[in-house]
């Protein structure tokens, strides 16, 4: 039995056997679009990609902090479709499926998901369809997402948000390797139904090189992003999220060069279903 | 997962709304404040109630009478109790403040010997009072028979030091550079009158309360915030917020309580 087999295994078991879980179908809907196709440091083809998501919450605590509902369950699926010369560079669409399990381990009687520390194991699987050789690849996630809040230092007043992770993925066949992310964000606002983010991140790999050697773990790339944020509700509880971001990617010199980004997303977000 | 304070606040109620009492709540930032958690953060850790939370930080009271958001849902949801969060930004204003308002500063010059009461612009502040109790009349009205809880915050401290998100600062401050302003500068003096006029807060909002018992409830939170727990001029951290938080939920409890049994039809004079 494969890695991610095995996960997806533990993952229906951990569902199966879990205590009395809420379920509920709070899904988001996303779609974007960037001004440079760059997936994990790599720029899988020149120009532009359409960038698409649904996002199900099968169970588990979503956004409440009811004691007894501190995990979740969540199917996602992901596209990458690149909208340039797709001719020659439609070998760089990819789809993901992935089946992810969170459990909150810290301030787990907070209001929000932002606000808890919760650790998270994802199994994919990744296609390319039009791909030349290799067209999937599993891929195993494990992260530990925080919250911390700085109110003062001494006898000043600072106020800052920080919204950190560590990922740790481990690829099965693309790459046979692991990849491993960390960063922090902060979130400015809200202001109206405007806000601010700006998030760093830096990765480091054991990942083949763009021309395909095999390469020792080490840095990877630095990515680094502002962003602006939009919200706004619509009928009765969903909301209609836009983000611009302005980014950078300084990958490792055999990875790719330093690129840099415009993104554009929209996503919607509320309930569609509720089942016990 | 949402990404906006208000799609988490409305994802968290749809997932309670139909186990627990559900409050209607609107405000400024002592129930909206984004930095650290808020008076309504902590009523909601207790578990009790589904909120159905409108308003940010920096909202006055007149917003929130004109934009009604806290009127359309309680139409829809039909809650037992409303909370409002409203006034403290209505005097707490650059333009109030400092006369940019065209109706002079909130404090006068000092000279020797003059107090509290003599450093207050009496007519500039009445008319405020005048004007929040009407917008107060006004949300009991429009509620009609739904039980409404507001504070009269508490005893801040002219301190200089304005609203910081992310470092930055973002509003304020203003009060205590306009006493200084008005060669008020002693620190003790300072407190005193900024404790007057939240006493005279607090004394309209009791007026209001004795003329609609049961349907206008007052919380007194004055004296909950200790002097090392306030951030800035009008945000406490979040060990006052979590202090404040423990008396206001214990005025909402009692006002869920006395709604359950039923509500009380005394209007303006019935009850004396």
């Amino acid at each position: 039995m494969t890695g991610p087999r095995c996960v997806g295994v533990a993952l229906f078991l951990s569902l199966c056997t879990a205590p009395s879980l809420r379920a509920q179908a709070v899904d988001s809907v996303t779609v974007g679009a960037s001004s440079r196709y760059l997936w994990r440091g790599y720029e899988l083809a020149g120009g532009a990609v359409v960038r698409s998501s649904v996002s199900f919450a099968l169970a588990g605590f979503a956004a409440t902090h009811r004691v007894g509902e501190r995990q979740s369950v969540t199917f996602d699926v992901l596209g990458w479709n690149v909208v340039e010369q797709r001719a020659t560079r439609r070998a760089a669409d990819q789809y993901q499926a992935s089946l992810g399990y969170s459990r909150c381990v810290d301030m787990c009687d907070e209001l929000t998901w932002a606000r808890r520390t919760t650790l998270t194991v994802n199994a994919s699987e990744y296609w390319q369809p039009d791909a030349v050789g290799n067209r999937t690849t599993e891929e195993v996630e494990l992260s530990l997402r925080r919250f911390d809040r700085i109110e003062r230092a001494g006898e000043r007043q600072l106020g800052i948000n920080l919204s950190s992770f560590v990922t740790v993925d481990h690829d099965f066949s693309r790459f046979t390797g692991s990849y491993v992310r960390g960063g922090t964000g902060s979130y400015l606002g809200p202001f109206g139904n405007f806000g601010a983010t700006l998030d760093a991140a830096v990765s480091f790999s054991d990942w083949r090189s763009r021309a395909g050697a095999d390469r020792t773990f080490g840095y990877h790339a630095v990515d680094l992003a502002i962003g602006v944020d939009h919200d706004r509700r619509f009928g009765d509880r969903r909301h209609l999220s836009t983000r611009l971001t302005l980014g950078t990617e300084l990958p490792a010199r055999d990875i790719g060069a330093v690129t840099g980004v415009v993104g554009l997303r929209f996503k919607v977000s509320g309930p569609v279903y509720r089942f016990r | 997962m949402p990404d906006s304070q208000q799609a988490e606040w409305d994802e968290a109620y749809e997932y309670q709304k139909d186990d627990l009492p559900r409050l209607v709540v609107e405000g400024d930032s002592w129930f909206a404040y984004p930095m650290w958690r808020n008076m309504i953060d902590f009523i909601g850790i207790a578990d009790r109630y589904a909120l159905c939370r409108r308003g940010e930080s920096g909202r006055l009271l007149r917003q929130i009478v004109d934009d009604g958001m806290y009127l359309a849902a309680a139409r829809a949801e039909r809650p037992v109790v409303v909370l409002i969060s409203g006034s403290g930004n209505d005097f707490v204003n650059k333009r109030f403040v400092t006369g940019a308002d065209g109706d002079g500063l909130l404090f006068e010059e000092y000279f020797d010997g003059m107090g509290p009461g003599d450093l207050v612009n009496t007519r500039k502040w009445e008319r405020k009072l005048d004007e929040l109790a009407g917008h107060f009349e006004t949300i009991v009205k429009r509620l009609d028979g739904v039980p409404m809880v507001t504070h009269g915050y508490d005893y801040s401290i002219p301190s200089g030091k304005g609203a910081m998100y992310d470092g930055l600062h973002v509003a304020g401050p203003w009060i205590q550079p306009t006493m200084i302003r008005q060669d008020i500068t002693d620190p003790n003096l300072q407190l005193r009158i900024v404790a007057l006029m939240i006493d005279s807060l607090n004394e309209m909002m009791a007026g209001v309360q004795n003329m609609h018992p049961g349907r206008f409830v007052h919380a007194d939170l004055r004296g909950s915030v200790a002097t090392k727990d306030w951030a800035n001029e009008i945000h406490p951290y979040e060990a006052g917020f979590r202090e404040l938080a423990k008396r206001y939920l214990h005025v909402v409890n009692a006002t869920v309580a006395q709604a359950a049994a039923g509500p009380l039809l005394a209007t303006r004079g019935d009850d004396r």
